[in-house]
């Protein structure tokens, strides 16, 4: 093992870490042809291999994160190889099993999605309860129809099929309104360093150099965490007179300040703190589709009614601290504006991707030099300036989806990157709009 | 080449000319740029997130990948790293290939015929698949889906072309499904070539000129992309009921396919400035627009209008001169297509009769 290793990189043995996909490429090439359908040109993994199959099911990067850091030592490097070709030959059915499902795929018509997006993960969970697909043709046919059925259209319309029977039952609706006016008169202000707070929060936002640097602005973190600040902002915002730094209104988390006890059918601005305890549980179905596992709708109801009254709608302390951390973050984003001067290295940082992201739109003739090419493209290029509003929409459905399914943030390195992820995928999001605004065929 | 950070992000390589002639392309991580008709091989390399970075050592080898990673942690001063520029061609080819899309002077007055862009986008497609190892999987520059959407629209005599019936069957086989001819939007960028229609002299006309429309002002395939297309005069109005006749600027642009009106072009904005005066509007579907000057006729026919001045879209866009570089690098690669050249290109090259 450790031969193969240092002949592939004579030049990484002095520092004895090497590139994570460069480690994952030559473990994968062991493999052999068997996998090619899995493979790119050069005969390493896809990337969508790498994304949707490596890192969650073979090195599951959620328990494993030694084994996602960009750079990882010889000796994880090792561990790596070693997992993966454990998995051989799931690997080589789950090959089998994708060219099955593409088959089928375009027997039946399928268009929707990308087939490897889509069927990657699935053909990995056959390949492990199945193995390799049987040679009884009329069997295997059968498995991928019934799994490409789920996919397109089954689980997550069975659970809002059992969502809609639940509701269906008066008293369960009259209980969960009871619930909601339990516990929002529940929630109370208390004393808080709010100012102290959010000064502090910029020490988690400074750069890291070092060990005992990157230490500090965990332990910075944890402590910000376990603070009633974040708490207390989030009650301050049902009240006019709250006294908060932002308004609800103007960070697009409500129509209108002050935040409303929620209720629970009706149909909301859509703003994320406006919306029913029902509209908050069907997003949270319509998010899950990639979940095996799903909660049952009434506990998930009743969950949702809690955290639904919840400070910032969210039951967590570590992401009511996270979404706080977000607010600081997002009101400093200005993609469209050169002059803005960020108050620390973190949030430069995210506001120089965005600016060269928009340079990229200019470059390619989507955007004039800072603003809209098109009287067709104002909307949404306005909303790009003001980023704010749909950034923290962004973070709060993200941290609604981690309350739900329990993560916690109370990792900073994880929050950090959780946060710029949000930038870029709200950035990714208006560029690809911008772009569909100068589509001769769409009509403004 | 040495990285160093500059303006916040890890970057190396010379600088490049601004747009339009700047070829860009959004990879994992990092953002790469040349400058389109320099010979320069190596990119200007921006590093938007280097942990995504993740095929930086398919380029600068595994070690000067983990010192960029450890430099960009511990924020270190600059980092010496060796650049394959050759593990980058397929990018950079790509990255003209969408630069194409955008910017590719077409023009009937100029002799340039269009790119069919469905083609053009099929091979991008393909070209982004062979170098997926590069691309961010759900970022800007890897929608396949959008790419081969246009096969949908393929004029039948193209179809009919061996090079577009490989290229097409080559389609098939990528993972998102390639629509059936004939199902498509019924609108097309690409035409024929077809004279522009000169606009004559008309009696009342005060003062006429001519403009030019700067492209990184305006959409791509909207107008036609020579110089002096636009057409503007200052005309009286006959108004009813002997009211004083009303004094007029009308601008005239050429569309890129001027047999039929386009939909981006209405409500793009038109200036016209001529000393003190100054008029705005909105041009139409046809690219026509009549903007009220604020004048009396015998004012107007006292007016010096030498200076005038006329601008279409957002901004003052490129200089001609930066328009003339992009028309010769086009026109010499349509005269003798290099090795890598685009089907698309080719097709506009045989189109040049």
């Amino acid at each position: 093992m450790s031969s193969d290793l240092e002949t592939g990189t004579t030049a990484a043995t002095a520092t004895t870490a090497l590139p994570r996909r460069a480690v994952i490429d030559r473990a994968w090439r062991e493999l052999g042809s068997e996998v090619a359908l899995l493979s790119g040109r050069d005969g390493g993994p896809l990337s969508r291999t790498v994304k949707r199959i490596l890192d969650p099911l073979v090195f599951r990067l959620r328990v494993h994160a030694e084994y996602g850091q960009p750079v990882v030592t010889a000796e994880i490097a090792g561990a790596m190889r070693t997992e993966l070709l454990d998995h051989a030959a799931i690997l080589r059915a789950c090959a089998s099993w994708f060219a099955v499902l593409k088959a089928r795929r375009r027997t039946l018509g399928i268009t929707a999605g990308n087939a490897q997006e889509l069927y990657f993960p699935v053909c990995f969970e056959l390949a492990v309860t199945r193995g390799a697909p049987a040679v009884d043709p009329v069997q295997v046919t059968d498995v991928a129809d019934e799994v490409l059925g789920e996919i397109h259209e089954g689980h997550h319309h069975r659970a809002v099929e059992a969502l809609d029977e639940h509701l269906a039952d008066p008293s369960v609706v009259a209980v969960l309104a009871a619930q909601v006016e339990q516990s929002w008169a529940d929630i109370r202000s208390g004393p808080a360093d709010v100012t102290g707070f959010l000064e502090r929060m910029r020490t988690v936002h400074q750069d890291a150099s070092n060990h005992q640097e990157r230490r500090t602005r965990q332990q910075a973190w944890a402590a910000l965490v376990v603070d009633d600040a974040a708490y207390e902002l989030g009650v301050r915002i049902r009240r006019p007179d709250g006294d908060v730094p932002w308004s609800v209104g103007d960070l697009g988390l409500c129509a209108e300040p002050p935040q409303q006890r929620p209720l629970v059918l009706a149909e909301s601005s859509g703003r994320p703190l406006d919306r029913s305890v029902v509209e908050r549980v069907r997003a949270t179905l319509r998010r899950s589709r990639d979940r095996d596992e799903l909660p049952v709708v009434p506990v998930l109801c009743s969950e949702e009614a809690d955290r639904a009254c919840a400070p910032w709608g969210l039951l967590a302390e570590d992401l009511q601290a996270t979404l706080v951390n977000g607010i600081v973050v997002a009101v400093q984003l200005r993609p469209l504006e050169g002059s803005t001067v960020p108050d620390s290295g973190f949030v430069a940082s995210i506001q120089a991707r965005l600016r060269k992201e928009a340079y990229v739109l200019h470059a390619r003739r989507l955007l004039a030099a800072d603003g809209a090419l098109h009287p067709r493209q104002r909307q949404v290029v306005g909303e790009l300036a003001a980023f704010a509003q749909p950034y923290v929409r962004r973070l709060w459905a993200r941290l609604h989806g981690r309350d739900v399914w329990q993560e916690s943030c109370d990792d900073i390195d994880e929050v950090r990157s959780l946060l710029s992820g949000v930038a870029r995928s709200v950035s990714l999001d208006h560029r690809q709009q911008i772009k569909a605004m100068l589509e001769p065929e769409v009509r403004a | 080449m040495k990285f160093t950070v500059e303006n916040g992000l890890w970057a190396c390589g010379a600088p490049v000319d601004p747009p339009p002639l700047v070829a860009v392309l959004e990879v994992s991580g990092a953002i790469l740029e040349w400058t389109v008709d320099e010979p320069e091989p190596a990119p200007r390399i921006t590093l938007t997130d280097v942990d995504a970075a993740d095929w930086l050592w398919r380029v600068v080898g595994e070690d000067a990948h983990v010192r960029l990673v450890e430099a960009v942690a511990g924020a270190a001063g600059s980092v010496d790293v060796p650049i394959d520029a050759g593990a980058l061609s397929p990018l950079r080819r790509l990255a003209l290939g969408h630069w194409m899309r955008r910017w590719w002077p077409a023009s009937a007055r100029d002799g340039i015929s269009a790119l069919t862009t469905a083609v053009l986008d099929a091979e991008l497609a393909l070209l982004s698949v062979a170098v997926e190892e590069f691309l961010d999987q759900e970022a800007f520059d890897a929608e396949l889906e959008a790419l081969v959407r246009g096969l949908a629209d393929l004029p039948a005599p193209l179809r009919a072309d061996p090079r577009v019936a490989d290229l097409v069957t080559a389609c098939s086989e990528l993972p998102v499904a390639v629509p059936e001819p004939g199902t498509g939007a019924r609108w097309r960028a690409d035409y024929a070539l077809v004279a522009g229609s000169e606009s004559r002299a008309a009696p009342g006309v005060i003062a006429a000129g001519t403009a030019s429309v700067s492209w990184a002002s305006v959409p791509p395939g909207v107008f036609d992309a020579g110089e002096d297309t636009l057409t503007w005069s200052v005309v009286t109005s006959a108004e009813p009921n002997g009211s004083p006749a009303r004094v007029i600027g009308r601008v005239q642009t050429v569309l890129a396919d001027p047999t039929a009106p386009h939909p981006l072009a209405a409500g793009i904005a038109v200036q016209l400035r001529s000393g003190a005066l100054a008029a705005v509007g909105e041009l139409d579907a046809e690219g026509a627009a009549g903007l009220s000057l604020d004048l009396a006729e015998s004012a107007a026919w006292d007016h010096d209008w030498a200076t005038t001045e006329v601008q279409v879209g957002v901004g003052s866009g490129e200089s001609r001169a930066v328009r003339e570089r992009v028309r010769r690098f086009v026109r010499s690669r349509l005269a003798a297509p290099p090795e890598d050249a685009f089907l698309a290109e080719l097709l506009a090259a045989e189109d040049d009769y």
